[in-house]
């Protein structure tokens, strides 16, 4: 489903990532940990080509991603990222910001998409905030409108990008709830988190990197209990 | 039409555009001077809590600022005769420039004030300071410094504002620029010069405001 | 007689309003690019409108018609010089309001396969009025009360048909006093409404 190979990139002189090789498959639910300036949210988007990479290469279902000819609207359109800062649009209610991208779009008719946008409110425990606008909404509440927005594309893949950690404390159970849901419906999902509750729940695999490099993989037990590498366990030891 | 091209060549027109920027820029200091001057006060009024003080200068400064800077101009150059006063334009024409810029730099003055906190307020009445004393040594001087910004600004404004003094004929840079393309038919490269001798005074000026702003913003 | 003048006042000024913003929008959008032989052009145009006067700008353009043997009306010649001045400055507002988005909008609408323009479109623009509202509505103002210079190329607005009435009635003073009133009154009475419409446009239960 996921193929990265090699890839290099700089913010200007910043070496960012460092030759990055990750594989995911269909259905996986992979989470990458590190520290902050470890490059995590980086190559999550450079999955959708929010930022381009200087070499190497990237594959999302079999369709390469820097290549001229790549339309890459359709695979934006095919793969959905929820934010840290969730970034709904504030002047749309809930639903409004559901439907915009699938009318826009794909171009399906206005009443198609309103039902399938309730049942997605409904799925993500929001069917009472229907015409709410952001602004009307708590932190949590507004991240689930965020996955809502994303799943209404109905993307192959889905990205998190530290999604729980602007939230206040008590507003993160929901989300995560949201997020373990679609995890066990069988979603392929990449996770940047701090959550490690949450990863040694659902992640098939748990992946560690550190100043642009994967140091470690493996399953969420390997890498929490028994960690190879040297900076695995210092970054352990510090957040758990 | 060469004969006109070697007109436009000469010393004299080019003696002619300097008079006409100097006066520009005599127009713009008597403005500006007296217009300051004026504009303290009101803009002291403006921000004060009396209302008998306040309301009068907030008429003033609508009038001026909700109405062109041409009908004013009207207003003081027919105007003043009927006073008696037979006013030479250069007269009638700073006048209206100290007018229209007095409304606009006491809305920048009454800002300044009201941008002082309460706190400069409370801690100076503590020490048992008097309201002059304390407008006098704690809210005029660092209110000063956030006036500048948009003082440069209302500096700006008057320069450009200087040429419509061009109608009552008064010979300032506009009103040359209008004598020499009568004379020469060669309205871009006239008006052009006459832009750019404008663009070259207040260019620098904007720089300096955005300067100012940004030292205003760093030293808090 | 004045009250031709006004409609004259406000048609231009209507007028100069709503191409303006087309080319403010342009403008802005150019400002915006990262090809520089587009960016530094409309940053030049700006500055150089924002630090000359709106008058020699006029003179600029309607002597400028003349010399090229272009024939237009002096209206023409005047919404040209007043499109030319505003849109300069409505370039700088609507960047402005552009600008105030914050960036991760325009990430997630790009994510969720936006194209540029319908990003502009259903998330863009509709943010960025709300921006552009007030200083746009002053701009408006601004428009109002400097129009009267067109009446210095001769066009039939308030200020000529007042000039014109106070020459021929000899009571100069009396007629630009109403003159002057008129104006404040347009000024004062559009505004408000203008606060009115705002408050409705954007009234967001909280």
């Amino acid at each position: 489903m996921v193929n990265v190979k090699n890839i290099h990139k700089y913010f200007g002189r910043l070496h960012v990532l460092q030759g990055v090789s990750l594989d995911v498959a269909k259905g996986e639910v992979v989470v990458i940990i590190g520290p902050s300036g470890s490059g995590k949210s980086t190559l999550l988007r450079c999955l959708n080509y929010l930022e381009p990479v200087q070499s190497g290469e990237i594959w999302i279902d079999g369709i390469r991603l820097d290549h001229h000819r790549t339309n890459i609207r359709a695979v934006r359109a095919e793969v959905g990222i929820v934010f840290q800062s969730f970034n709904l649009f504030p002047h749309l209610t809930a639903i409004k910001n559901i439907m915009l991208a699938p009318v826009v779009v794909r171009k399906r008719p206005e009443n198609e998409v309103r039902q399938a946008a309730l049942a997605m409110l409904a799925k993500v425990g929001l069917h009472d905030k229907v015409d709410a606008y952001p602004s009307q909404l708590s932190g949590g509440q507004q991240q689930r409108v965020a996955i809502a927005r994303a799943l209404a594309m109905q993307p192959k893949l889905m990205l998190f990008d530290e999604v729980t950690s602007a939230l206040d404390p008590e507003l993160v159970r929901e989300v995560l709830e949201v997020m373990k849901q679609l995890a066990r419906d069988g979603m392929t999902m990449i996770v940047v988190t701090h959550e490690m509750g949450f990863a040694r729940e659902v992640a098939d695999r748990v992946v560690f990197m550190d100043e642009g490099r994967i140091i470690e993989e493996g399953t969420a037990a390997a890498v929490f209990d028994r960690p190879r590498e040297q900076r695995t366990r210092e970054f352990l030891g510090k957040i758990l | 039409m060469p004969q006109y091209v070697q007109d436009r060549l000469n010393i004299y027109d080019a003696i002619l555009l300097l008079q006409g920027l100097g006066n520009t820029i005599l127009l713009c200091l008597g403005g500006l001077g007296l217009g300051l001057v004026i504009a303290l006060f009101v803009g002291l009024g403006r921000a004060s809590r009396f209302r008998w003080l306040s309301w009068p200068a907030g008429v003033y400064i609508e009038i001026l600022r909700d109405s062109p800077l041409l009908m004013q101009l009207y207003l003081v150059f027919f105007a003043l005769p009927l006073l008696g006063l037979n006013v030479p334009i250069f007269v009638a024409g700073v006048t209206a420039l100290m007018l229209n810029s007095s409304a606009f730099m006491a809305e920048i003055v009454r800002a300044g004030i009201q941008a002082i906190g309460k706190d400069q307020w409370d801690a100076a009445r503590g020490l048992g300071m008097g309201y002059i004393r304390i407008m006098r040594h704690v809210v005029l001087p660092q209110a000063f410094r956030v006036m500048i910004p948009p003082g440069v600004g209302l500096l700006i404004g008057l320069i450009k504002d200087s040429s419509i003094v061009s109608v009552i004929s008064y010979i300032e840079l506009t009103r040359v620029g209008q004598i020499l393309t009568e004379k020469t038919f060669l309205s871009f490269q006239v008006f052009g010069i006459v832009a750019a001798l404008y663009f070259l005074m207040c260019y620098p000026l904007s720089k300096l405001a955005v300067y100012a702003e940004r030292r205003l913003k760093v030293s808090g | 007689m004045l009250l031709d003048g006004a409609l004259t006042t406000l048609h231009i000024s209507i007028l100069t309003l709503l191409l303006s913003i087309v080319v403010g929008t342009v403008g802005a959008l150019c400002r915006m690019s990262h090809v520089r032989w587009i960016r530094v052009p409309t940053t030049w145009y700006v500055e150089v409108i924002r630090n000359t006067p709106l008058l020699v700008q006029l003179f600029f353009i309607y002597f400028g018609f003349s010399q090229i043997n272009i024939d237009v009306t002096n209206y023409t010649a005047g919404l040209a010089g007043l499109v030319v001045n505003n849109g300069a400055y409505l370039t700088e507002i609507v960047r402005a309001g552009i600008q105030a988005i914050h960036k991760g909008q325009f990430e997630a609408g790009y994510s969720l396969g936006l194209s540029f323009r319908q990003l502009m479109r259903y998330v863009v623009f509709p943010q960025a009025f709300r921006v552009v509202y007030p200083p746009l509505c002053n701009q408006f103002i601004g428009i109002i009360l400097w129009s009267s210079l067109v009446s210095t190329i001769s066009v039939q607005d308030l200020a000529l048909r007042g000039k014109e009435l106070a020459s021929t009635t000899f009571r100069s003073f009396e007629v630009y006093i109403v003159l002057t009133l008129i104006y404040v009154a347009m000024t004062l009475t559009i505004s408000g409404l203008l606060k009115l419409i705002g408050r409705q446009l954007f009234r967001q239960p909280a």
